[in-house]
């Protein structure tokens, strides 16, 4: 309860989605990041204790941004978000550490069972 | 500019082919046969796994010229040569020396080679003493459009 | 989409403001797009609009939105891979759909629902040119890979059950398992089911097999998750074998992943799974002409290693492939030529009919002759292409297992990989992903020293460890090097003198090295002594010297470190063959096309030379000598051995001298200079040297026999 999160999506229309959901769990969103460049200077700054990233983004994508985030601190937790399609970019997510994915378009509950799941796993 | 060549000897004549494209040199030893095999393909080696055609160069050639002396077999050897994507081996009579030549002095122009088929030359190139036929080895190898070789069948 | 309470209306508002300028701006880029076709900064600024668009409609329950977008999406997705051009029809098509999104954005902002419009014409145009791209016919991802059916594998099989599956261990797994039993780990099965919502199976069921190989052993899944996936909806249930020192309570946690709808854990006996299998059964000739045809006839995706039992195939058959559409385009290209020529050829056959002059004709034909050389050489190097995929598809294996085992034992190891884009043949992939992991976990669990101990040693505390590939020449070289303790030869000669081999005392040390490949040398006991290090290797070798043809060497540095080297031949394709003797030339004819062997008497054989018939069965089929084709002609005799060929709908009987056996065979390219009178397909190397050529079979339906 009351974990801090960062999302991060190129949509602002889906990051406000995010944001309702989770603000209405009563998780904090600590800060929003439009591409991947941002994403990382946010993690360094902020330190939420859990990142919501966008595969596909402009300026450095997520697998990208999540490996950047992971050479910053090994244990960080991030979820992927991922289209359909793009199978083999998750599974490369997957082999570098990411702990586990959505798929969009998603259901509220998927998105809150995941980062549960995630905050409880040390 | 100067090239360099491996030189070999082949029915008292002087051949040579560019440094890069020979890949071995090998004693002849384990020529296999082949059956109906063109009369300038005198077998085959195999190396490593890989199954080498090995060319008779006085039947592609079609050299006229006698020999004045009988080459040594204790010299023969088989030249393994890389064309494009294919290796390939030359029987030749004995390897000599590896001679740089410069382009400027190697003509094309020459009708009749020294009793050689003149479409497999591409230049003669005068050093010292001794001329050196310059071979096409892309020529000598390409299976040639016999539309006349007999096909089996027919006597 | 469920409401938790969010104010829909905010929502609509904040889609609308989006989705609305999204549209604006596909329209905008669209423009410019037409007038500058090829430039793929435009093509993707297009392709990242309408992406969004799909994703957003979707979300909001936008149905047939989102459908539109996303067709518009797969089309655009194939013009950024480069395998779609921008046409007029492209573009017009793309511009129909991107209208019609503006007029429905205008319906929504409205209050209207996007259901209200026919977008049936817009979708099929868009389908019909995702379709017709070359090479394509498959949705999906924007580096669009096209499947193409392949033979089945050429093992005399049933394709396994889709049902219960049992599942098979090949050397290198039973091994593993062994190593287990004698640590006293417990074995078990886990089977665990991915939720029905999931829409990616495969990366779910590949999230539970990484969570539990940090924790344990996993010995093998089904299906199978190293290399390429297979289906994504077979990882629905997917099987996992896996030993571990603890019990399955950390196996449950860890398989117990988001999305994950069961997890069933049976302990399992390592005997289930240890027993000692049958021998290979022998493929007999009847059983040959029951082989579908095509099969094992050069196409069989991956050699059948000789120790397998047939009938029991450890991973998923799989009768498709995928490959990059850039090879496929190469293809295309050449059959285009090819049905050019044969309009050329069509003209020459009318010219020849009308009077043409027979000199020029023949001219011409030589030509064409030549272009269709290329053209058929040119087709079988491509196809030889498509077998080809990088090596990374191994390699991209290797930094996880590194840092997972390292984690594990406790030792920092920095892995460096070279030569990941060196392509190697499809069929070497599943044969060589094992041994090569299992020299990595040997040089990590063997090799490198502890810390403490590389420190002392005056070496860097993190170990290395290397892995590179390189073509040479027809081979694939591929070395494991490592920066570890290397291996004692005084020790390793030792040991021989006491298992008593022959000259041990004065072997070289290459000598000694390549000992550690015999299975004497890789039993438990004599390993201690040499602290592990030859474990598994002589299944190793048998992978490498004996299925794949190739060659393994170990070289050490004792203190510095050790490197094992491996020479594959590119290209492996195995078939089943039926060895023959004619005129002292020994010959292979490939199963499928022979339909029986037989003895012909001399009295049976009726017509003129080289017109022969004789019968067989209900009909009359012409007769060949082997030793008429290719040598001085048919020796006199009373009888003579024969094999009835099959190709297509004819027969043929083909006379022999001898029948020498069945065996399987890897088949070399022939290169023409041999090849003048096209009567091989190939050609290959026995193990004592002697060379084999290979029957092509159609030359029994050429006019001129």
């Amino acid at each position: 309860m009351g974990a801090n999160i960062l999302i991060a999506d190129d949509l602002s229309f889906m990051r406000m989605i995010q944001k309702e959901i989770l603000t209405e769990r009563g998780y904090t969103i600590v800060g929003e990041a439009s591409d991947g460049r941002e994403a990382v200077e946010k993690f360094k700054s902020l330190h939420p204790d859990l990142v919501l990233l966008d595969i596909t983004m402009p300026n450095m994508n997520g697998l990208e941004a999540m490996r950047k985030i992971f050479s910053l601190d090994p244990k960080a937790r991030v979820i992927m978000c991922s289209a359909l399609g793009q199978q083999n970019l998750i599974v490369e997510a997957i082999k570098a550490g990411v702990k586990d994915f959505i798929v969009k378009p998603f259901k509220p509950e998927r998105i809150l069972s995941a980062i549960e799941k995630a905050l409880k796993a040390s | 500019m100067n090239k360099r060549y491996v030189s070999f000897s082949l029915a008292g004549g002087r051949y040579c082919i560019p440094v890069d494209q020979v890949l071995q040199i090998l004693r002849l030893e384990n020529l296999m046969e082949i059956p109906k095999a063109p009369p300038y393909v005198e077998g085959v080696v195999n190396l490593r796994g890989d199954i080498i055609p090995v060319v008779g160069l006085r039947q592609r050639l079609e050299i006229q010229r006698e020999d004045r002396r009988e080459p040594d077999p204790r010299k023969r050897r088989i030249i393994i040569v890389r064309v494009g994507t294919r290796s390939y081996g030359l029987d030749v009579d004995e390897v000599r020396e590896i001679v740089e030549i410069d382009d400027s002095s190697v003509a094309t122009d020459a009708t009749t080679v020294l009793g050689v088929r003149a479409e497999f030359v591409t230049g003669i190139a005068r050093r010292d003493d001794s001329m050196y036929i310059l071979l096409d080895l892309p020529r000598v190898f390409s299976a040639g459009r016999d539309l006349s070789a007999q096909l089996p069948g027919q006597s | 989409m469920t409401n938790t309470g969010l104010d829909e209306a905010r929502l609509r508002h904040a889609f609308l403001e989006e989705a609305e300028e999204l549209s604006q701006k596909l329209g905008d880029t669209l423009l410019a797009l037409e007038g500058d076709r090829e430039n793929l900064e435009l093509i993707n600024e297009v392709f990242r609009f309408t992406h969004s668009l799909k994703s957003e409609s979707a979300l909001m329950g936008y149905q047939s939105l989102s459908e539109l977008a996303h067709r518009m999406e797969d089309v655009l997705g194939l013009a950024r891979a480069g395998t779609l051009k921008v046409e007029k029809p492209v573009i017009d098509a793309i511009f129909a759909g991107s209208d019609l999104i503006a007029e429905m954005m205008a319906a929504i902002s409205k209050g209207n629902r996007d259901t209200e419009f026919n977008t049936e014409a817009a979708l099929k145009d868009l389908s019909a040119i995702v379709s017709s791209a070359p090479g394509n016919g498959h949705r999906g991802a924007p580096a669009a890979a096209a499947a193409v059916p392949a033979g089945a594998p050429a093992a005399a099989a049933a394709p396994a059950a889709a049902g219960a599956r049992e599942i098979v261990l090949n050397d290198v797994e039973r091994r593993q398992l062994a190593e287990a039993r004698d640590r006293s780990e417990s074995l078990y099965r886990i089977t665990v089911k991915v939720a029905e919502t999931e829409q990616m199976k495969f990366p779910r069921a590949y999230l539970v097999f990484c969570n539990l190989e940090l924790i344990a052993n996993v010995v093998k899944t089904d299906p199978a998750m190293d290399g390429e996936p297979v289906e994504d909806s077979l990882y629905g249930a997917t099987t996992l074998v896996v030993t571990t020192a603890g019990n399955d309570t950390a196996l449950r946690e860890a398989a117990t992943v988001d999305q994950i709808a069961s997890v069933d854990i049976e302990p399992r006996g390592y005997e289930e799974y240890l027993a000692p299998r049958g021998a290979r059964a022998a493929v007999s000739l009847s059983a040959a002409a029951n082989l579908p045809p095509g099969v094992a006839a050069g196409l069989a995706p991956g050699g059948v290693p000789a120790e397998t039992a047939p009938a029991a195939v450890s991973t998923v058959e799989r009768t498709s492939i995928r490959v990059d559409t850039r090879k496929l385009d190469d293809l295309w290209s050449l059959i285009a030529e090819l049905v050019l020529h044969k309009s050329h050829l069509a003209r020459l056959s009318e010219d020849l009919g009308r009077g043409a002059d027979v000199h020029a004709v023949r001219e011409e034909l030589s030509d064409s002759f030549d272009s269709l050389e290329k053209i058929s050489s040119g087709m079988q190097q491509a196809m030889m292409d498509t077998r080809m995929i990088p090596i990374s598809v191994i390699f991209n294996k290797f930094p996880r297992l590194v840092r997972d085992v390292s984690r594990k034992l406790g030792k920092p190891v920095e892995l460096t990989l070279a030569g990941e884009d060196t392509e190697i043949d499809r069929s070497l992939v599943e044969s060589l992903s094992d041994p090569l992991t299992h020299i990595i976990r040997n040089s990590l669990d063997h090799g490198i020293e502890f810390p403490e101990e590389r420190v002392r040693e005056g070496k860097n505390e993190r170990g290395r460890v290397s892995v590179t590939a390189r073509r040479q020449g027809g081979n694939i070289v591929i070395e494991i090097a490592d920066d570890g303790r290397g291996m004692d030869t005084g020790r390793i000669r030792q040991k021989a003198v006491t298992m008593g081999i022959a000259g041990a005392q004065s072997f070289s040390e290459a000598q000694l090295l390549d000992l550690v490949f015999l299975p004497g040398f890789s039993t438990k006991d004599v390993v201690t002594d040499l602290s592990g290090r030859g474990v598994g290797m002589d299944v190793v070798a048998t992978r490498i010297r004996g299925d794949l043809k190739g060659d393994v060497e170990l070289r050490t540095d004792p203190g510095k470190g050790t490197r094992v080297t491996l020479v594959l031949p590119l290209t492996l394709t195995i078939v089943n063959a039926l060895l023959v003797r004619g005129d002292n030339h020994l010959f292979a004819i490939p199963l499928t096309d022979v339909d029986s062997t037989a003895k012909v008497l001399s009295t049976e054989i009726r017509g003129e030379d080289g017109r022969e018939i004789s019968r067989w069965m209900e009909d009359d089929i012409p007769v060949y000598s082997l030793g008429a084709l290719f040598g001085k002609g048919r020796r006199k005799s009373e009888e003579y051995f024969a094999v009835v060929l099959r190709h297509g709908d004819r027969k043929a009987f083909l006379l022999l001298d001898e029948l020498i056996e069945e065996r399987e065979i890897v088949i070399k390219p022939v290169d023409d200079l041999l090849n003048v009178h096209r009567m091989f397909s190939g050609a290959s190397v026995l193990e004592d040297g002697r060379l084999v050529f290979i029957l092509d079979t159609s030359l029994i339906r050429r006019e001129n026999f």
